[in-house]
């Protein structure tokens, strides 16, 4: 069934998901930042924003505490804990990858790793057309900053938003896109999945082997259909997927069709929104302990995992390093910054 | 020669890239002598925490367990242990309570240092503080290393130092060159060492300028540290080798260019970093030493279609400075016998002082010809003069009861200089505003050059005028702030001194 569906996407009886082709895109680096600067400008003029400082504070933090390690998600799970709290700094790079740069350099300063997964459905990576993907000239050049700051690059995953919003084969996608990533020199070991099961139905991780709710083999939404487990992790050079997920194997439909319903706007700083899908998430478990999230100006979620999880939203960056000091310690706590709320104007 | 040092282990230490592996690798083909290049434990990383003050361990015990252990292994009756490392810097003093060693600092012209770290950069390892900005122009075998080097596996790059908050460039430092990142590191490091250094019992350490290194200078080295059989004729092939230079490692020389061949934008950012620590290890003179003027220095000043009305605009917009200066004016007419000669520095178009100095001799002074061609034209005075040049480079065939200068101070490129040359051009006062801003704790002159304007933007350090104007002799110095009564700027920095010899008012030079 999965393979039948790979490279189709029957959304229309007969219509079929187009072939993802990739052709070199007009932006260079310096447009690609602009283009950031203002998306990131947006967000600071609705108040969303955190001083920079908050980001040197708390990688200060890290770097000072004795009960705290840092890793690379890569080797988050490869280390043992041994009396420290292993602490992994995802980014999500949705919209800024100019902040993100700012967020790698601060690390490459004080030598502590941090993974930066880059969204190829956004703006700053490329742009659809109607026959293919044009994948920004400048983009290169920004590739070749990440990889001298020495931080770990993966790849956010959107495969889904490449079948749903843009009517091409994710799966492919995927696969083109880490091997690009790897011909510019990166060594790509973890993807993450952009956005969250809601926006279409299924999280994009689920397009792995493995990792999909109730082991299914397809999404439907809207009434169109598209593969999901098609992808094999270590036959793309995977080793992680940065949720660390654990599906789960059924849930209670009632349940499962209102945590699916597409989110309101704003959903994700909604306290009702972040419990249910952190929480009560009827469709994946996290293998780590916590984790803490920033969603808006000095506005930190922290979420613990496993069986008693808890929400604590919103707090400041004190209650963060708070927490981390008193995590016990074994234990792993990922942090995911999307670098757009690190946005300062005039950097 | 000391003969104390002679048989004692040697350290030798330094900024990367200024030949201390050179060094260490001739010294270590005598026939006396026990040589380590870095070895390991290296202390890459404790020597950055250390500095950072994030170092949570013993240091007494980490040294006796790494360096110290080394030093005291077992070796033959005779033998010389040397070891060399960059990593020293913050342990130099302890290493030296705690044992016998003696040290041996080489250091290098930082141009030369820069370039060769740049070029380390962009040809061979790609990971040369790794925050820059500009990633370089990197060769395939600097992007393979880099990208198979995890930053939190980099212990070599970690061991550099970074600025910390005391440090006028911390603010900046995220935007620096990479050419600006390995200048400060030079003079930061050679500043903590030497530092270190001079705390140490003198006989026990010694300085090496690597720029010009000659056999002569190393057998010199050898004989202090009784290191035989090193024969003049072998040392002159290791160092026309170059050990260790790009040439040596990869058959190639780089392409960032050597320092001659350095633009105006180069030399004005090592500089602005490194000229101090050029002077205290005497690669720039130490005395008489004026820094760097940019071959482009004041052209936009030359060309710009700036006129009359802009310079109004100038000058309202500083108008407390301006009646500052009229007050002390009037102060000097009270109380020291009046001020019948003034020198202007940087008068533009002698807004406001040609008609408050109408009735006395003031001579206008400014880089600009097309401003003292305008001054000559439209603001005829028998009493008064205009000049056009460099307040450093020309000769004025007179003296002043008053050199003032507002707001230029800023943009020049020798502050130093600047004050001490109004001092030379007065008889009694001088006075000086700074417009942008007041710094009372920066501990040096902040330059900054901009190419656009050809000119500096530079803050003026409080401290270090005081200890300029206190040097050259003057008394009366006052460095303070100056209200402007503007909200965006509150301050500017006012410095008035009386200059040497003149008591009471009256000159006795």
């Amino acid at each position: 069934m999965r393979s039948a569906l790979r490279g189709w996407f029957p959304w229309r009886s007969g219509a079929r998901a187009r072939p993802y082709r990739v052709a070199d895109g007009p932006l260079s680096r310096a447009e690609i930042i602009a283009n950031c600067k203002a998306a990131s400008a947006d967000l600071t003029g609705l108040g969303l924003t955190t001083a920079f400082a908050s980001y040197v504070r708390l990688t200060d933090h890290l770097r000072r505490s004795s009960r705290i390690r840092v890793l690379r998600l890569a080797r988050l799970h490869a280390e043992s804990a041994q009396d420290r709290v292993l602490v992994g700094l995802r980014h999500d790079v949705d919209d800024d990858v100019w902040s993100a740069l700012r967020c790698a350099r601060r690390l490459a300063s004080i030598g502590m790793p941090g993974s930066f997964y880059l969204l190829h459905t956004s703006h700053y990576y490329g742009r659809f057309t109607d026959r293919r993907f044009l994948r920004h000239r400048g983009l290169t050049s920004i590739l070749r900053e990440l990889l001298v700051a020495g931080c770990e690059v993966g790849l956010h995953n959107d495969a889904l938003g490449v079948y749903y919003r843009f009517g091409f084969d994710g799966l492919q996608a995927v696969q083109t896109e880490l091997d690009w990533l790897r011909q510019q020199g990166l060594q790509v070991l973890g993807t993450t999945a952009h956005n969250s099961a809601p926006v279409h139905g299924a999280e994009n991780f689920e397009v792995f082997r493995g990792l999909a709710f109730a082991d299914r083999g397809e999404c439907v939404r809207d009434g169109r259909t598209v593969p999901l487990q098609g992808l094999v992790p270590q036959a793309l050079g995977l080793m992680y997927e940065g949720n660390f997920p654990r599906p789960r194997p059924g849930a209670d439909p009632a349940v499962l069709e209102r945590f699916l319903a597409p989110p309101a706007p704003d959903a994700i700083r909604s306290r009702q929104w972040l419990e249910s899908y952190f929480c009560r998430n009827p469709t994946f478990d996290r293998d780590y302990d916590a984790s803490v999230w920033l969603l808006a100006a000095d506005a930190w979620m922290i979420a613990t995992h496993g069986q008693q999880p808890t929400l604590l939203w919103p707090v400041d960056l004190d209650r963060v390093l708070e927490f981390l000091d008193r995590c016990a310690p074994d234990s792993r706590v990922i942090f995911n910054i999307h670098p757009e709320y690190l946005f300062e104007p005039g950097y | 020669m000391t003969a104390s040092s002679s048989r004692r282990p040697l350290l030798i230490t330094g900024c990367a890239r200024s030949g201390t592996t050179s060094i260490a690798t001739i010294l270590g083909k005598g026939t006396s002598v026990d040589c380590r290049i870095e070895p390991a434990p290296n202390l890459n990383r404790e020597t950055r925490d250390v500095t950072d003050g994030v170092y949570s361990g013993d240091i007494d015990r980490l040294l006796e367990s790494t360096v110290l252990a080394r030093v005291a292994e077992e070796r033959g009756p005779g033998r010389v242990y040397v070891e060399k490392n960059v990593t020293y810097g913050p342990f130099i003093e302890r290493l030296a309570q705690m044992s016998e060693v003696a040290f041996l600092f080489v250091h290098r012209d930082g141009r030369d240092v820069a370039s060769s770290l740049v070029n380390w950069h962009e040809r061979l390892f790609g990971s040369v503080y790794r925050e820059c900005m500009d990633p370089g122009e990197l060769s395939e075998e600097a992007c393979r290393r880099v990208g198979s080097l995890p930053v939190e596996d980099d212990a070599s790059d970690y061991s550099r130092p970074r600025p910390h908050p005391d440090d006028i460039w911390f603010d900046r430092w995220e935007r620096f060159s990479r050419l600006e990142m390995c200048a400060w590191y030079w003079s930061r490091i050679n500043d903590l060492m030497l530092n270190a250094l001079e705390r140490v019992d003198a006989a026990r350490w010694r300085s090496l300028d690597y720029s010009w290194i000659e056999v002569q200078d190393i057998q010199e080295v050898a004989t202090w540290m009784g290191i035989r059989g090193l024969d003049g004729a072998a040392v002159g092939e290791m160092l026309a080798r170059r050990i260790n230079s790009l040439q040596d490692r990869t058959g190639e020389s780089g392409r960032f260019p050597t320092w001659p061949e350095w633009d105006d934008d180069a030399r004005t950012r090592f500089d602005a970093v490194a000229a101090p620590v050029m002077q205290r290890l005497g690669h720039y003179p130490r005395a008489g030493y004026v820094r760097f003027r940019p071959h482009s220095f004041g052209t936009w000043w030359q060309s710009n279609d700036k006129d009359l009305d802009w310079y109004r605009w100038m000058f309202d917009g500083r108008r407390a400075a301006h009646a500052d200066l009229e007050r002390f004016v009037a102060g000097l007419d009270r109380t020291e016998g009046g001020v019948e000669t003034i020198l202007d520095v940087g008068c533009g178009r002698a807004v406001g002082y040609a008609e408050r100095f109408v009735a006395r001799r003031y001579v206008g002074l400014d880089l600009s010809r097309k401003e003292i061609d305008w001054c000559r034209v439209h603001r005829a005075n028998p009493r008064h003069r205009y000049l056009c040049g460099d307040l450093l480079e020309m000769e004025i065939d007179e003296e002043f009861d008053l050199v003032f200068s507002q707001g230029t101070i800023d943009n020049v490129y020798d502050i130093d200089s600047y004050l001490r040359r109004m001092v030379e051009l007065s008889r009694r006062w001088i006075y000086v505003t700074a417009y942008k801003g007041w710094f009372p704790e920066l501990p040096e002159h902040r330059y900054v050059w901009d190419p656009e304007t050809t000119c500096y933007y530079n803050d003026v350090s409080a401290p270090q005028v005081r200890a300029v104007l206190a040097e050259i002799g003057c008394t009366g110095i006052s460095v303070t702030a100056l209200e402007t009564g503007v909200d965006s700027l509150p301050f500017e920095t006012r410095i008035t001194a009386r200059v040497p010899g003149v008591a009471n008012g009256v000159p006795s030079r």
